[in-house]
């Protein structure tokens, strides 16, 4: 008897051996199609890397060859495209930080720089030599990362993919199977959304003095007539604040002021998210009437509602500070209400504390009447103002904003009040959350 | 192998969470309409007349005023014009149907941003899950990363919850939110474009960027 335990402890134990290795082969199996679909995506984005990166170079030095406009602009275009499909293999590839960051904002640069050029050009206005020996350095760095590369790929880069995806932010960027960690990339001077001018801007509506935590505090309770505030950290960004908490009416809420001048940068008082609907528009009047009034009181002076959002209980409405009547896109502010207790809930001031600042704007050179025929013959227009806004460049136009419509779609078209130039085309989209510019 | 435990697991926590909701209200009705009485209709009276479409007195009476007030909240929200309170109806006033289950809209780069905040932050306060959503959109605005959200929040090791799953968990109603306070610009974090957790990273990377503010438990930074 004993002997048949032991064959059929045996047999059990053989059978079990014999399954598992079955079930740990198709495992493996199924891990290495896996593994294989993953590699094969990778190894597709970083073939078009090599290959993206070197035609960028044939690109550029064909640009530095160029002797007529009309091959400027069209290769200058193709560069923007190019750059813009290179930086999407990079941010496909499992590279640590290091590499991804610099080679991504060394493509973003690049794209933006040419689209930049080709803008210019536009204009009317020739490259010059200065531009033409930065896009000859673009071509010689493009040329040493191609090289780089090009070497990673011979020696197969796939086989040092790492597939545990720990590998973005790597200690020691060599880490990595592609480094670019000691890649020197020339310094574009340019005005673009991602140039360096442009990303490290600073702040220029704070003025004023550096304030002390209790200078700070005491802004901090005169602006939301809480009593009881407490300091709670500092926030050191861009616009360096003392923050606090406190509570008013039950409503716990943070707020945060500037060192620099005193300014609140934000407030939010904490509410219950309630539900998304799009008020009448007579009661978005009245909202956006209390939130006018509220800055007003606050020191903001007059505003203007530019457009609204309605989700979780609240409108956010956005409102841009006016100058003799001209609306200050620039300044844009955006304030919270909430809807069922037609009470203030929150101020975002990060756009009024970069941009603002005294400005003369002067009278325009061209009146309404003479810009108008810029305008799409077959717009219908249904109002105009003034308006300064912001290009991308950083830079501020003054221009006429005309509101029209189009095969039933609305639209702002944003003509320079002083050249006649159409500085800017946004479209008004009704969502079920409220009015998108996009 | 043990999915009767798991299987029996999953039931007693459905049980569980079936009782937790129906002891939280009382017992819902299918739909609201001309004729209805009570409390909820009241709950929908408040919310029409803070929305700006109902005029007459909170009196828990669904009236003809309520039925007007309710078709033109219909009209103007796009929701089928019937002037009854149905799921539909219910869902966009936040009134609790026996039957709703529906799931609020919103646009996909709202909707993936919401997933995000739910995935890394669901434990956080609030305004740190607006903060991580802020992290994500200054990733965009940064010339050292992708330019779409949906680039940024898929490239390759830049999210665990993306390895993890977690990022497919659906988003609840103050994820949504914070997202979208995020899209409208406010940005707790100070322009931050990374964050981690002190208890849980050891990376000398991390620790190495000068820090901007900490919210509940995680540390953002530059």
């Amino acid at each position: 008897m004993k002997r048949i335990y032991k064959i059929i402890a045996a047999a059990a134990a053989g059978a079990l051996i014999i399954g598992l290795s079955c079930f740990t082969i198709i495992l493996d199996a199924e891990n290495k199609t896996l593994k294989n679909q993953i590699a094969v995506s990778y190894q597709k984005s970083f073939d078009e890397l090599v290959s993206n990166m070197d035609s960028l170079k044939v690109k550029l030095l064909k640009l530095e060859a160029a002797g007529g406009q009309n091959q400027y602009s069209a290769l200058l275009m193709d560069v923007w495209r190019q750059a813009a499909d290179t930086e999407s293999c990079i941010s496909s590839l499992p590279v640590c930080y290091q590499s991804a960051g610099t080679l991504t904002q060394f493509m973003n640069r690049t794209g933006d720089y040419c689209r930049y050029l080709s803008g210019k050009l536009a204009n009317g206005q020739p490259l010059t030599s200065d531009d033409l020996k930065q896009i000859s350095s673009l071509a010689d760095t493009c040329g040493e990362i191609s090289n780089c590369l090009n070497e990673s790929w011979k020696n197969g880069y796939i086989a040092e993919a790492d597939f545990n995806g720990g590998a973005f932010f790597t200690d020691d960027a060599k880490a990595g199977s592609l480094d670019f960690s000691n890649q020197q990339f020339p310094r574009l001077i340019y005005d673009g959304p991602f140039s360096e001018s442009v990303e490290n801007r600073q702040p220029s509506g704070l003025g004023g003095t550096a304030v002390s935590r209790d200078e700070a505090q005491k802004a901090a309770c005169a602006f939301t007539g809480a009593a009881g505030i407490s300091y709670v950290g500092d926030l050191n960004g861009k616009i360096a604040c003392y923050g606090f908490a406190g509570e008013e009416s039950g409503n716990p809420f943070s707020i945060y002021v500037s060192k620099q001048g005193g300014k609140v940068l934000w407030y939010m008082s904490q509410r219950a998210t309630g539900i998304s609907a799009l008020p009448t528009k007579d009661r978005y009047a009245q909202l956006a009437d209390i939130a006018k009034n509220f800055l007003k009181s606050k020191g903001y002076g007059d505003t203007a509602a530019s457009y609204a959002q309605f989700y979780g209980g609240m409108a956010v409405i956005n409102l841009a500070p006016l100058q003799d009547g001209v609306v200050l896109y620039p300044d844009l502010l955006k304030v919270w209400i909430d809807i069922s207790a037609d009470t203030v809930a929150g101020l975002d001031a990060n756009n009024y504390l970069m941009a603002h600042r005294e400005r003369t704007l002067g009278a325009p050179a061209l009146t309404e009447a003479d810009v108008k025929s810029k305008l799409n013959a077959n717009m219908s227009v249904t109002g105009v103002r003034l308006a300064l806004i912001p290009l991308d460049s950083g830079e501020e136009k003054l221009c006429y904003e005309f509101s029209g419509t189009l095969n039933a779609n609305q639209y702002l078209v944003y003509i320079n009040a002083n050249t006649g130039t159409e500085e800017d085309i946004l479209m008004i989209r009704d969502t079920n959350e409220g009015k998108l510019i996009m | 192998m043990n999915t009767k435990a798991v299987k029996r697991s999953l039931a007693i926590v459905y049980l569980l969470l079936t009782v937790f909701f129906y002891g939280c209200d009382a017992v819902p009705a299918a739909a609201y309409m001309f004729g209805s009485r009570g409390d909820q209709v009241a709950e929908i009276q408040r919310r029409l007349k803070a929305w700006g479409y109902y005029f007459g007195a909170i009196d828990g009476i669904y009236g003809k005023a309520t039925e007007d007030a309710v078709i033109w909240f219909q009209i103007n929200n796009g929701i089928r014009i019937d002037g009854i309170v149905g799921a539909q109806t219910a869902e966009k006033l936040g009134v609790a149907l026996s039957s709703s289950s529906s799931k609020e809209t919103s646009s996909s780069d709202v909707y993936l941003l919401a997933k995000v905040v739910y995935g890394e932050a669901r434990g956080e306060p609030y305004a740190g899950k607006v903060a991580v959503a802020a992290v994500v959109l200054n990733r965009v605005a940064s010339s050292s990363f992708p330019n779409t959200i949906s680039k940024v929040v898929y490239q390759p090791g830049a999210f665990s919850i993306v390895y993890d799953g977690q990022i497919n968990l659906a988003p609840d109603a103050d994820a949504l939110r914070a997202a979208r306070d995020a899209m409208n610009g406010w940005d707790p974090s100070g322009g931050a474009v990374f964050y981690y957790n002190p208890a849980k990273t050891n990376s000398s990377f991390m620790w190495s960027r000068p820090v901007i503010c900490t919210i509940g438990s995680h540390v953002f930074c530059k």
